[in-house]
């Protein structure tokens, strides 16, 4: 399996697709904490500090890692699927190679939000004020594994779906769905005033998908502990492993 | 005779649409295999059965002699090539990097043949131009160099000169001709230039509505194709008249001209037909084509 990862991971790293999600994921750092820093200048005469603007690639990452691994459904429609399968792959080789491959994508683009947005703290704020060190490591710890497992989630979906232009529609509608939902998720769980007013099954199933579901950790900063945490994202990683290989293994290709 | 794949009562159904039904077909080793038929009529639905990406629903096939439910079969795929519907290319590679992932996809341990078979299919000096931005004719020979690493035994090609222009088309050709005699690399070509075909095809298969009508050898196919005489005359009437009564086989195109369908010298026919009123102009040697062979076989217009 690892010559199918392997050529996996170079076709991605080569793919104009990959690069332009990774420039967008740089820019748009980049770019907030800029236009920040001026507003601050000249409505606040302040300055920002790195609390406000380090983790600005949380709110953007589900999206962003979703578009990157849909990537991986251009493999049926320019045909290369056949190329693998007839240089003596199995499908469940092809399939969590490419899965694994998806995860990777998650870990660069958190990996290189992680080292501009730590760039931008230091050049172009006042530093954290409501972080400690660890925490920020913890943080940003959570953020690699939570888009591994969304965009490992993803890349299931796009091999299972046999790429077909319906699993663009489908991830992606995941996405946004899931980040409305979660929205609202937290507004209850967390309400800006008051306390929590839920109660019975449904404090139950709002309190698991904000402790278990992988796309709630990037909603905001870490309030659980971290073996929740690796159930989570272990979790989302397994289940679509398993669902997804079991299509993927009978699924009739074009 | 040795076959690199053979199948027997092969079928495939996508619902309640039989796509191939009780198909039997086998591809000597060494051949250039000619796979003819109708838009629909199942080429492909095998090729994907071949290929691996679809399960055959009944039946069962050989492949380089290892049963299509062995465990073995992806050895067999791995000794396989093949470029079906359009080239299978990464489009934001250059050719030689495209290369570079099939060699890496085999497992091969080295890149060495990389420029050879760039150099073999004419792609050598496209240096890092990126193959989305090919030409239909230029993906068509990177993909058919990606069906070439690994030293294939078995090639399948899906209109292996499409989009190429006259010259390209020769040397495709002559590449696979001289690919089969050199390396006895077996080739499996659907094609719908037929006359194309025809120059490198050393057996045919027949396809309709998901079954092989024939297979032939080119021998035998060129041994079918009638020969016959196309006769201008001032009178196909009267020409007809004369052909009957001389019991010989013939077919009328227009007022002035009739093909016969047997050898009879010109002296003899000419006497009878000066006799019956009837002057002939002109007597031409014909062959029936390839195309016209598959029209009758396979019964309808719009053939391979």
């Amino acid at each position: 399996m690892l010559r199918i990862l392997y050529s996996d991971i170079r076709k991605t790293m080569q793919s104009r697709a990959f690069l332009i999600c990774l420039i967008t994921n740089v820019s748009y750092h980049i770019l907030l904490v800029i236009t920040l820093k001026v507003l601050y200048h000249f409505f606040f005469h302040n300055n920002i500090t790195s609390d406000e603007v380090a983790f600005s690639f949380a709110s953007i990452a589900i999206f962003l890692v979703t578009a990157s691994t849909l990537i991986s459904a251009g493999e049926f429609s320019d045909g290369t699927m056949r190329n693998k399968l007839i240089s003596g792959a199995k499908r469940s080789e092809v399939f969590f190679s490419g899965m694994i491959t998806g995860m990777y994508q998650g870990f660069v683009h958190a990996a290189a939000a992680f080292v501009t947005s730590m760039l931008t703290s230091l050049l172009l704020t006042t530093g954290f004020e409501g972080y400690t060190i660890p925490e920020v490591a913890d943080y940003w710890l959570l953020i690699i594994f939570s888009c591994m497992s969304i965009a490992g989630f993803s890349t299931a979906l796009v091999l299972a779906l046999g790429g077909r232009k319906i699993s663009y529609v489908v991830g992606l509608s995941i996405a946004f769905g899931m980040k409305i939902f979660l929205l609202y998720v937290q507004d209850k769980l967390y309400p800006e005033s008051g306390n929590c007013s839920l109660t019975g099954v449904k404090l139950a199933v709002f309190r698991f998908t904000d402790r278990f579901i992988p796309y709630s950790y990037l909603a905001m900063r870490p309030h659980w502990d971290s073996v929740s945490y690796i159930l989570g994202c272990g979790s989302l990683i397994l289940i679509s492993a398993i669902l997804g290989v079991m299509i993927f293994q009978k699924k009739e290709l074009l | 005779m040795e076959y690199v794949f053979t199948c027997n009562n092969l079928g495939k159904k996508y619902g309640s649409f039989a796509a191939l039904t009780e198909m039997k077909m086998e591809i000597p080793k060494g051949a250039i295999y000619g796979f003819v038929g109708k838009n629909g009529a199942g080429k492909t639905t095998l090729i994907r059965l071949l290929c691996g990406l679809q399960q055959p629903t009944s039946g069962s096939f050989e492949l380089m002699g290892i049963a299509n439910d062995s465990k073995d079969i992806v050895k067999a795929r791995r000794r396989m090539g093949a470029v079906v519907e359009a080239p299978a290319i990464y489009k934001d590679m250059d050719a030689r990097s495209n290369l570079i992932q099939q060699c890496l996809m085999l497992g091969l341990p080295d890149f060495d043949k990389v420029d050879e078979l760039l150099s073999l299919v004419g792609l050598s000096d496209t240096g890092k131009k990126k193959a989305g931005k090919f030409s239909l004719g230029m993906r068509q020979r990177l993909g058919l160099a990606i069906a070439l690493c690994g030293d294939p035994d078995f090639i399948i090609l899906d209109e292996p000169t499409n989009g190429l222009d006259p010259q390209g088309i020769i040397e495709i050709r002559e590449l696979i001709i001289k690919l089969n005699k050199e390396k006895g690399i077996t080739f499996l070509i659907s094609s719908h230039i037929l006359d194309e075909l025809a120059r490198m095809a050393t057996h045919y298969g027949f396809i309709d509505k998901g079954h092989i009508v024939r297979q032939m050898s080119s021998r035998e196919l060129h041994s079918e194709c009638r020969k016959s005489v196309r006769i201008r005359v001032n009178d196909t009437k009267i020409l007809a008249k004369v052909l009957e009564e001389l019991g010989l086989e013939y077919k009328i195109l227009d007022d002035s001209a009739a093909d016969m369908y047997a050898e009879m010298t010109f002296s003899e026919l000419a006497k009878k037909c000066e006799e019956a009123g009837c002057t002939i102009l002109t007597m031409e040697e014909r062959d029936e084509s390839l195309e016209a062979f598959y029209l009758s076989l396979l019964g309808g217009g719009d053939n391979a």
